[in-house]
């Protein structure tokens, strides 16, 4: 349920790499340090190199294609993250109880289990866009994902346990489908708005929590009021044990009302956020884009045409600036995916 | 405890507390020296240890109320040391490892934070500092001596006869040597100077302005025990930080300027073992920013004439001025865009303060009762004021120089709500003491010649301090709202420069937006530097720095 979260799909993928070792150009190399290997040669646009444009005063900038990430052919992905996890650092050992530990004859000296990890790992995490919760959305992002860069996926993840049963975008979503780990907490940053959420409610359980407390209040004073009066002489015709009975009924309470608070609110926690209204407008990655670009375009339009003292000239300069920037055109004239620094 | 007596002034360095230049010695010189051999450096700094000035109160005149101690020297000396310099002189590795790592890279490795590259990068910088921390031309040693200037704007002969006898005692250590390359008069030191406004008698006086025209060196923080009682009341006000419950301002906590001391954040800044060699010291951030003037000059005189359109100015003077107030957030003259919103209200109130300079020329017992409170009413128009009341930057822009390098109240995220009194709570553990001043001479308006200002920063953390304000508030503007518009006035320039000069949402006013501003400033070199307390000069003089 929280792997989707308006408009955008959020994918864990945990995939366990093999044991062992291999030869790469002679070279003998742990399976995990080989995809490690790979997985620093895989460009992410953080070293794409602008040169400026060929003529003087031209402020357009012509960027390497080949240092963008293979990541982009697939419009629908707007982050992507794959990490080696080799082994949890070790946390030194389990805090024991000195005293308890002295009672039970414990010897410090003996070493205690070391936890380890079964393999090393591939983590694999993706936001993309997706029209709904729908499992066919993440399938067909798999596939557009196999489609688009099989030849850079495969290198990567056949050092992987079990990944010589995929040879096709199919087999490839069964896959990944076994790896799948729910994302429980999803960052997603196009909320224009933040969702309405409702309160807790918790008057119910308070109630019933005071009306325990009152029982055992007075199950606790009516002995000594009636001690009073019968030193005074007025001794109340009062039933044995009922003070008890009153306390008892008080605690029984008390813990009828903790219970009903703590389902209350597990139960609201366990819901998912209702979906911001309206949901993450135009969200989409060639939305983003286009609007960045758009952003750009126009501040150094608005630069340009501030000084311009006729009306009909602004008009028809903006006429121009929409023509060349095509505002509802998501495909034309829009800041191309991949690049850092622009 | 008092204020007065909560910091051991005879143990602190004389540059830390007081600005040199406002205090009659407007004239200074830097010395840089490599250290060859750690016993030639321990007999230098043995010998310098009994010249340094430290922050003892000086005597003014007979009846001083200010109580203070110590005769006033005619020339003052100061000395900080680079991390290559605590290296060269023998410390423990332990003192050495746990320096920030930013003074243990030194100035050259920090481009990338500090936005030295282009025309700002380090084979640019005179050579002297070029190499700063590289074999036998290693900057170690930075000595400061500050003089008094005669009528004839040179400075007193004390000071070229102080300069001899240290070139003298270096000599005489025979291993510690004077690195050259300066570019100006003397390729020996760097000398820099209150500019100076010549008279038609001849005479100099002294300005405060800086080579584009502004007036310099008014803001200042002020922290506890900084300034003797009746000082610290006309400079804490706008120094130091506003305190939300009262509304009043205070004096910084001295944590933030002194390392050993709790700092704003109510914590002892990490400092490196032992704690009684760090204690009463602090670091040095100096900077040798060249101005282009003529750049500067021009790119005004375009952009006055635009901005005159687009505001409706009925001068160029209005238009030229008024630009330049809102890129600096101060007129030319040193008031506040918060206290005079256009140039009529600045000239008029400038001309009720123009006897403000006669009276702070006379000796503090001779003014009196009316020209003391004409001193603390200048004082708080230039210094007390807060942004509160212009969240959007329709009188002070946002990214002016003067509001990004202090933001006051302005980073308030509840700034102009109704019924919320904004604090200074964000800006607090970002200031940074100014101790610098101009260099050269600007006469012919180019931006070829010698002139600038050696920037001089004196804070706790270099990181959190110095070098934060430097990248995050001047080379970038996203917290400003302002994506990766750089500072109008010293930033870097990248293609899409853009200064924006807002006006009243509320208002029918049209912005100006100002693009492809040149670069006005150029670092031309710099380092960081440890000034240590007078104690732990004593310790590396003798030999005894131990973090056991």
């Amino acid at each position: 349920m929280a792997n989707y979260d308006s408009g955008h799909h959020f994918m864990t993928l945990l995939v366990p790499l093999r044991d062992g070792t291999l030869e790469v150009d002679g070279r003998c190399l742990s399976h995990r340090q080989r995809v490690a290997e790979l997985l620093a040669l895989l460009p992410n646009g953080e070293w794409l190199r602008a040169t400026p444009g060929h003529r003087a005063g031209d402020r357009t900038r012509v960027f390497s294609p080949c240092s963008r990430s293979p990541f982009t052919r697939n419009p629908r992905t707007h982050f992507t993250r794959l990490v080696v996890i080799d082994e949890l650092p070790y946390n030194g050992r389990e805090p024991r109880d000195t005293l308890v530990g002295a009672l039970r004859k414990r010897d410090p000296l003996v070493g205690q289990p070391v936890d380890r990890l079964s393999c090393a790992w591939l983590l694999w995490t993706a936001d993309f866009d997706a029209a709904s919760d729908d499992d066919g959305e993440l399938d067909s992002w798999l596939a557009q994902t196999w489609q688009a860069m099989e030849a850079e996926l495969t290198p990567i993840l056949q050092h992987a346990v079990g990944f010589e049963t995929v040879i096709d975008a199919d087999s490839f979503i069964a896959y990944a489908r076994r790896c799948q780990v729910e994302t429980t907490l999803p960052f997603n940053d196009y909320w224009a708005k933040p969702p309405a959420l409702s309160d807790v409610n918790l008057v119910g359980p308070k109630w019933l929590g005071l009306a325990g407390l009152l029982a055992i209040a007075l199950g606790l004073v009516v002995p000594v009021l009636a001690m009073l009066l019968d030193a005074l002489g007025m001794a109340p015709a009062l039933a044995s044990g009922i003070a008890g009975r009153c306390v008892l009924l008080g605690l029984a309470l008390l813990l009828l009302a903790a219970g009903w608070a703590w389902l209350v609110v597990t139960r609201a926690a366990s819901r998912p956020f209702p979906p911001p209204q309206p949901p993450a407008p135009s969200s989409t990655l060639p939305s983003v884009l286009k609007a960045l670009h758009l952003q750009r375009a126009f501040a150094a339009f608005a630069e340009e045409v501030q000084y311009a003292d006729a009306a009909d000239d602004l008009h028809q300069r903006f006429a121009a600036f929409l023509e060349r920037c095509r505002p509802d055109d998501l495909a034309g004239a829009t800041q191309p995916p991949g690049d850092l620094g622009v | 405890m008092s204020d007065a007596s909560l910091l051991d002034l005879a143990d602190i360095q004389g540059n830390i507390v007081l600005p040199y230049g406002r205090y009659g010695f407007p004239w200074s010189r830097h010395l840089l020296f490599h250290i060859g051999e750690a016993a030639a450096g321990r007999r230098f700094l043995a010998v310098l240890r009994g010249e340094v000035t430290s922050a003892q109160r000086w005597l003014l005149d007979p009846g001083d109320p200010a109580g203070g101690t110590v005769p006033r020297p005619e020339v003052t000396l100061n000395l900080a040391l680079s991390f290559g310099g605590l290296r060269a002189l023998d410390l423990p590795t332990r003192t050495l490892a746990e320096m920030p790592e930013e003074f243990i890279d030194g100035m050259t490795a920090r481009a990338h934070i500090l936005g030295d590259f282009g025309r700002s990068a380090a084979r640019h910088w005179d050579p002297v500092w070029r190499s700063a921390t590289q074999g036998y031309h290693a900057i170690h040693l930075w000595v400061s001596m500050s003089a008094g200037t005669g009528r004839d704007g040179r400075p007193v002969d004390a000071l070229g006869q102080r300069t001899d006898w240290l070139l003298a005692q270096a000599q005489a250590a025979d291993g510690v040597h004077l690195l050259a390359g300066h570019r100006g008069a003397d390729p020996r030191w760097q000398d820099s100077c209150a500019r100076m406004q010549v008279l038609p008698d001849g005479s100099h006086v002294l300005t405060v302005k800086e080579h584009f025209g502004f007036t310099d060196g008014i803001s200042d923080p002020v922290f506890a025990g900084q300034y003797p009682a009746e000082e610290s009341a006309l400079e804490v006000p706008g120094g130091g930080r506003l305190d939300v419950q009262h509304q009043q301002w205070q004096p910084l906590a001295p944590g933030e300027f002194l390392l050993g001391h709790p700092c704003e954040a109510q914590e002892l800044p990490t400092v490196a073992e032992p704690w009684g060699f760090t204690r009463n010291g602090s670091f040095l951030a100096v900077r040798k920013l060249h101005q282009n003037v003529g750049s500067f000059d021009r790119y005004i005189e375009e952009q006055a004439r635009r901005y005159q359109r687009v505001a409706g100015f009925d001068g160029i003077e209005e238009a030229r001025e008024t630009l330049k107030a809102k890129m600096a957030g101060r007129w030319t003259n040193g008031i506040p865009l918060m206290a005079a919103a256009d140039w009529a209200t600045a000239q008029a109130l400038a001309a009720r303060y123009q006897d403000v300079p006669a009276i702070q020329r006379k000796p503090r017992p001779q003014r009196s009762a009316a020209e003391q409170a004409q001193l603390r009413a200048y004082e708080s128009l230039l210094s007390d004021f807060r942004y509160g009341s212009d969240p959007a930057g329709a009188r002070c822009p946002v990214t002016a120089h003067t509001r990004r390098s202090n933001p006051r109240d302005g980073l308030d995220p509840k700034l102009g709500v109704p019924g919320h009194a904004a604090d200074t709570s964000l800006s607090n553990r970002r200031r940074i003491l100014r101790r610098g001043l101009p260099y050269g001479d600007s006469t012919l308006r180019d931006d070829e010649g010698e002139h600038g200002v050696l920037f001089m920063a004196v804070c706790a953390s270099l990181f959190r301090q110095f070098e934060f304000v430097q990248q995050q508030w001047i080379e970038y503007g996203s917290v400003f709202g302002a994506g990766n518009d750089t500072d109008p006035l010293i930033g870097s320039r990248g293609p899409d420069n853009r200064f924006t000069i807002p006006v009243d949402p509320a208002g029918s006013g049209q912005p100006c937006i100002c693009a492809r501003l040149p670069q006005f400033v150029e670092t031309r070199g710099g380092e960081y530097f440890f000034l240590p307390s007078l104690t732990a000069l004593r310790q590396i003089a003798e030999g005894s720095v131990d973090p056991t």
